[in-house]
């Protein structure tokens, strides 16, 4: 005993193995790894049918093969809580679930149609769900678009949060993570942007492919369709916006359509959905995003004739500034364009100029100004509308002019009504580039 | 004597600096007073390095006597005791938070789960074998790992500064929020004590203060570039990220392209929680040792250890309570220990050297 | 009366080696006098026996004496006059002891003979550019290769003697001035106090210089190749010969000098900068990758990529074995694989290269008993274990450690037991040279000869991690 004591006197590090050995190795030499025990999740789809919750899960299923093939499958819940709902997907999948990996979460209109935080709040705190998950928003339930999703990778190869992703990087600029949708609902202005996708069953996908509108998008009120509508109408005819179009078949029953769209939120209820030219409008004051196309209608070149020209924004820089004049606050954007002409729709004439070496003239930058102006109100009526602060006009005015801009906030009768009451200035100047 | 180099403190200093700021207090101090807690910070870090400036002025003054025969020359025997404990239970309590911090930052991210015993056995042997190997064998350990961490927090920084960040608007707190949280997280400050404790054993030559001063502005450095960094990534949502390191990395590898690289942020956190714990360990065992002067090192490692479990597993067993008491109930302590006993003691040498001038002239 | 004295030698001394085969005693007798040879057949060359010393003695007409035996008959070069009491040393050191009745000294002759190797390249440590000799058994050609590349009187070879049965000469070489006098008598000391029965290789006498003889770490380095052991008594290090040992030993030890490989030293240093770093790596990946792959599966599986976690979820689907225990399994198949192709003869080797790999490792995967990354990550951290061969036994070791760290505890154990042994390292100071010089305590001079290389002609002062005198090197 005392020989042994000494032992481990002189070797403590003997001992603390020894306990370890004795405490921890037996049970984690026969434990069967974390990824066997725990369904690992990729993508999250909440629902609500009246007082329900659904909670559906695109899980992956381990399977022993060779060939790296990743195989899913969908599992729900439903409980009138979404805890309950969790639990009961889990006793469903005999696994505990790991969100770790979840990269997209889907929620449908009517989870937006009350404050969607308090939800995720429960996913991302207690379940960990990751920030950095994709936030979109689809317009029939989460769990039929989860399910073609996973037929759509199976069969295309194209995966949900890739698609998405495209959409974040060239459409809204900012991201649409669970993380960004947070930190516009903590903000002051309490809005935020998140990707719209649409889940159309097969008899109307046909009719949509022909007529490649959106007439048939089930809308929650006639003012969306409209919109909804409109911007379909118009990416078609303009045709320049078709790289963010992007359809996937599956098996002929249902498509999942990405127009680009996106849905505005409000202290986490959906307010509006935003079209690809709103977005652009948005992204106008954006310095991060430069590439973007122009399209001009009936523009007369050298020899009188009537033409479309098409230019591509090369670079572009924004310079936003703030003043308040007789306690009314104006918001003034410099907008500066780098252009290049890409494009003349001759249609069918004989037309001399030379793509290369046309001249920004009166008359295209005219048309060009009105243009984005055009737009540029249109997205701002919508913001107006809905009271929703997504070009940080808040904070801008905060940053540069904040005694007489709080002045004039705290006297408003409706505080979140400021968009309002504030002048907007849009100055565009044109360059040729390239 | 195994005394330790000027390059070896500023080590010390460096990695005492980071270790507890960089974890909880980013997010935790936003909810209080935004992105003013930047210039929480800033008051800390100033009124600490006057703290410092004390200490070489104790070390000029004093060369190489150890804190106790100092005490004792200034205010006697039974006071300086009674001093030397109230710097043992403040590095109990140190060492206890540490703990805390590390264990819920783990729980929450990389265990998932409670795992108690798992990080004890982790933990206690590796700190303890660090205090028993003394103060020398320590440093060096802290002197090789010390690229490690820099290289683990600088990567995370990059990482993190070159995916969106944007300025957070300063100037939206009152002066009273910001001292009242200055003195909230009083305990996650007082770097510059550990110096004291064991003053005798650091050796500095002519001219190595700018040494020890490069590394503890470097520290400095890096957690208000933390700060700021988080700041300008999470803005509003900040008080969600409770790991503040770890989370700058989480979210900007967007979309898990790469995978998941916060496995450097866990292991620089874990090593860094590592070190700190094994500093304020020591302290509390230098204390210890001051205090009973007949017992050894290995009694004042086991006395700790017994401390450590009866506080955890009696008196409180939950980590958060640990974080809250320090927040909540012990300022008053920490003001008293980080910057009271410091001044005094500098307040007392005066008279001390007075009395030598005296003692020469007659 | 006086033919007497040489008879009673011979039988004492035949009683003494209690009548070995190999003990040869001669008698040459004439009318003069009687003289008595002694001698072992087994350490001495017969015909250099018969040729130089028995000829002479017969042809010789006059009354020999010892005088005459020096001067006139024997023309050998190591000829000593002995006392009767090292007769019996001389004897085992493979020398002819002459004596007679007519003279009183006794004279020893050296014609010590025996089957040894020439230097040639030692198997452990090649290289491509740059000297090929290596330490063979015989101590004697050892210092002839050490002499040889240090043209100095200061060189100094010391000899001691140890081993109660073996009697085995141990040299204690350093370069006088440029070796800390300390340090030489420390080990002096040190291998003087040595009682051991016998001493066989220069490994009997390692744990005795180590001040933790019972650490997993090496103390003490070791070489076989004489262009490194010259290089480090020029830096002030102390060099251990052992007779009948090819591995030199030299203290003080710091573990920069595995990670150096004499090769550094004969290509260009930014090569050489860069396979150091590399082996750093090696080092590192070599640790912790199995156990660190064990904890991500048992732990923390949502740190790994979700490709990376698919891939492994798909492959371990449906194992017989945890993981935990398919990489021990997979631990133990490579270790015994090693073995084997050690001790197996080089005919074999093929034979097991064909079993090890193909049968076992690929049909154990097909076979669905072990699985691809396992295999994998296991085969990664044995090959990377050879980017620092040096290190071998203690890397094994510590492989070993980090599984049941990793599998057990997680990542955190990984780190926490990676801490305790960085601190325990750093309490090794042998010879007050810290463990883990230049970077704890970083030591700026010699961090031009440590991760980072610089050119020999930068290399201005010696090194100052451990104690030594010569401190300009290049001016």
């Amino acid at each position: 005993m005392q020989k042994l004591f000494n032992f481990f006197k002189k070797n403590p590090f003997i001992l603390i193995l020894a306990l370890i050995l004795v405490f921890f190795t037996p049970q984690s030499l026969f434990a069967p790894g974390e990824n066997r025990e725990r369904a690992i999740v990729i993508a999250i789809g909440l629902d609500k049918n009246e007082d329900e919750y659904e909670i559906s899960f695109l899980t992956f299923i381990p399977t022993p093969n060779q060939e790296f093939k990743q195989t899913n499958s969908v599992v729900s819940g439903i409980g009138s809580s979404i805890s309950e709902a969790l639990l009961n997907a889990q006793l469903t999948l005999g696994k505990d679930i790991g969100l770790s990996h979840a990269k997209t979460t889907i929620v449908s209109e009517k989870m937006l149609e009350n404050d969607i935080s308090p939800s995720l709040d429960y996913l991302s705190r207690v379940v960990s769900l990751p920030e950095n998950t994709v936030f979109v928003c689809t317009n029939s339930s989460a769990k039929d678009l989860l399910k073609a999703t996973s037929s759509l990778e199976e069969n295309l190869g194209l995966k949900l949060d890739q698609l998405i992703s495209y959409n974040a990087n060239e459409v809204y600029v900012s991201d649409t993570s669970l993380e960004a949708f947070y930190q516009g609902y903590y903000s002051e202005e309490r809005a935020s942007i998140i990707g719209y996708l649409e889940y159309v069953e097969e008899e109307n996908s046909q009719s949509q492919s022909a007529s490649g509108g959106a007439s048939d998008v089930e809308g929650d009120s006639a003012n969306q369709k409209d919109k909804a509508s409109q911007s379909l109408s118009s990416s078609q005819t303009e045709g320049t916006q078709g790289e963010e179009k992007e359809r996937g078949s599956i098996n002929g029953q249902s498509q999942i359509l990405n127009n680009g769209e996106a849905v505005l939120l409000k202290k986490g209820k959906k307010v509006a959905i935003l079209n690809i030219d709103n977005l652009n409008s948005i992204n106008l004051l954006n310095n991060k995003k430069s590439l973007d196309c122009i399209k001009i209608n009936q523009v007369k070149t050298e020899d009188d004739k009537t033409v479309d020209m098409v230019f591509e924004v090369k670079n572009k820089y924004v310079n936003i500034a703030t003043k308040i004049q007789n306690k009314i606050p104006i918001f003034i954007a410099d907008v500066n364009l780098g252009l290049k002409l890409t494009e003349i729709d001759t249609k069918g004439q004989e037309v001399k100029s030379n793509t290369q070496f046309t001249e920004i003239n009166q008359e295209i930058a005219s048309k060009i100004e009105s243009k984005i102006k055009i737009e540029f109100s249109q997205m701002l009526q919508i913001l107006r509308e809905n009271k929703a602060d997504v070009i940080n006009v808040y904070d801008t005015f905060f940053k540069q002019n904040r005694k007489q801009f709080l002045d004039f906030y705290n006297n408003l009768d409706d505080k979140e009504d400021y968009l309002n009451s504030i002048i907007f200035m849009l100055n565009v100047r044109l360059q040729p580039d390239g | 004597m195994k005394s330790i180099s000027a390059r070896q403190t500023g080590i010390i200093l460096f990695l005492t600096i980071l270790a507890n700021k960089i974890l909880l207090l980013p997010s935790i101090m936003y909810e209080k007073t935004k992105a003013d807690s930047l210039f929480v910070m800033f008051l800390f870090f100033a009124v600490e390095l006057f703290v410092l400036w004390i200490f070489f002025a104790l070390k000029d003054k004093f060369g190489n006597k150890s804190l106790k025969d100092v005490l004792q020359n200034l205010i006697g025997k039974s006071f300086a005791k009674f001093l030397l404990f109230v710097f043992l239970i403040f590095f109990l309590f140190k060492t206890m938070l540490t703990y805390s911090v590390i264990y819920v930052y783990l729980k929450d991210l990389v265990y998932q789960d409670e795992f108690g015993f798992l990080a004890l056995i982790c933990f206690l042997p590796v700190v303890n074998q660090g205090v028993i190997c003394g103060l020398r064998a320590m440093s060096r350990s802290f002197e090789l790992f010390f690229y490690l961490v820099l290289a683990g927090i600088i990567f995370c920084l990059s990482i993190a500064f070159f995916t969106n960040v944007s300025f957070p608007y300063f100037f939206v707190s009152n002066p009273s929020q910001i001292f009242n949280t200055w003195f909230t997280y009083i305990f996650s400050f007082g770097d510059y004590l550990v110096l004291f404790i064991f003053m005798d054993k650091i050796h500095i030559k002519k001219g190595e203060k700018k040494k020890i001063l490069s590394f503890v502005f470097l520290g400095i450095a890096i957690v208000l570039s933390i700060f700021l960094i988080f700041y300008c990534k999470y803005h509003d949502t900040a008080f969600m990220h409770n790991n503040a390191l770890a989370d700058l990395l989480v979210f900007s590898v967007q979309f898990n392209a790469v995978g998941r690289l916060d496995i450097i942020a866990m292991v620089t956190i874990m090593a860094l929680g590592l070190f700190q714990m094994e500093i304020f360990q020591f302290a509390f065992c230098e204390s210890f040792v001051m205090v009973f002067p007949k017992l050894s090192i290995k009694y004042a490692v086991a006395v700790f250890d017994v401390l450590f479990f009866i506080v955890y597993f009696v008196l409180i067993g939950k980590y958060e309570l640990m974080i809250q008491l320090t927040t909540e109930y012990l300022p008053y302590f920490a003001v008293i220990s980080n910057y009271i006993l410091p001044i005094l003691i500098f307040a007392l040498s005066f008279k001390h050297k007075k009395e030598v001038k005296d003692a020469k002239t007659i | 009366m006086a033919k007497n004295k040489v008879k009673n030698i011979i039988n004492k001394f035949k009683k003494e080696f209690h009548n070995s085969n190999d003990f040869a005693s001669r008698i040459y007798e004439n009318d003069k006098q009687v003289i008595g040879m002694l001698f072992l057949k087994s350490m001495t060359n017969p015909d250099l026996f018969s040729q130089t010393i028995y000829m002479p003695i017969q042809n010789f007409q006059d009354k020999i004496d010892e005088k005459s035996l020096l001067e006139k008959i024997l023309k050998n070069n190591s000829i000593e006059i002995i006392e009767e009491k090292d007769i019996e040393k001389n004897i085992l050191d493979g020398k002819v002891v002459i004596f007679s009745d007519s003279f009183d000294g006794i004279v020893s002759v050296d014609i010590l003979s025996f089957p040894s190797r020439t230097p040639s390249e030692p198997p452990t440590s090649p290289v491509i550019q740059g000297p090929r000799e290596g330490f063979v058994e015989d101590f004697k050609t050892n210092l002839t290769l050490l002499r040889r590349r240090i043209h100095s009187k200061d060189l100094v070879f010391q000899t001691l003697i140890v081993g109660e049965k073996t009697n085995t000469k141990v040299i204690v070489s350093f370069i006088n001035g440029v070796a800390d006098k300390k340090v030489v008598e420390e080990v002096k000391k040190k291998i003087q106090s040595i009682k051991i029965d016998g001493v066989i290789d220069s490994y009997y006498i390692l744990s005795f210089l180590e001040k933790r003889p019972d650490s997993l770490f090496k103390q003490i380095g070791n070489t076989e190749k004489p262009d490194i052991v010259a290089s480090k008594l020029l830096e002030g290090k102390v060099a251990i010969i052992v007779d009948n040992s090819p591995i030199v030993l030299t203290v003080p030890f710091i573990l920069m000098e595995d990670l150096q490989s004499s090769n550094d030293y004969y290509t260009n240093h930014h090569y050489s900068s860069l396979v150091r770093i590399i082996r750093v790596l090696g080092l590192m990946i070599a640790i912790i990758a199995p156990g660190f792959y064990l904890a991500l599966q048992l732990f923390h599986y949502n740190v790994l990529p979700l490709n990376f976690l698919i891939t492994i979820a798909n492959t371990t689907q449906g194992l017989p074995f945890t993981p935990f225990l398919e990489i021990l399994f997979i631990f133990l198949l490579f270790q015994i694989l090693y073995e084997v192709s050690l001790r197996l003869p080089s005919y074999l080797g093929l034979a097991t290269s064909i079993v090890g790999a193909l049968i076992l490792g690929d049909t154990g995967v097909k076979a669905g008993l072990i699985s691809p990354p396992g295999v994998i990550i296991v085969a990664l951290a044995k090959i990377a274990l050879y980017t620092v061969p040096e290190e071998q036994s203690q890397i094994t070791v510590l492989q070993i450690l980090f599984i049941i760290l990793g599998g057990s505890l997680g990542i955190l154990g990984i780190v926490t037991g990676f801490v305790y042994i960085v601190n325990y390292l750093n309490t090794l100071d042998d010879f007050s040279t810290p463990y883990l010089s230049p970077y704890a305590p970083r030591i700026a001079n010699d961090l031009q000869d440590a991760l980072i290389k610089q050119p020999i002609n930068e290399m201005k002062s010696s090194p100052q991690s451990f104690p030594n005198k010569n401190k300009e090197r290049v001016k």
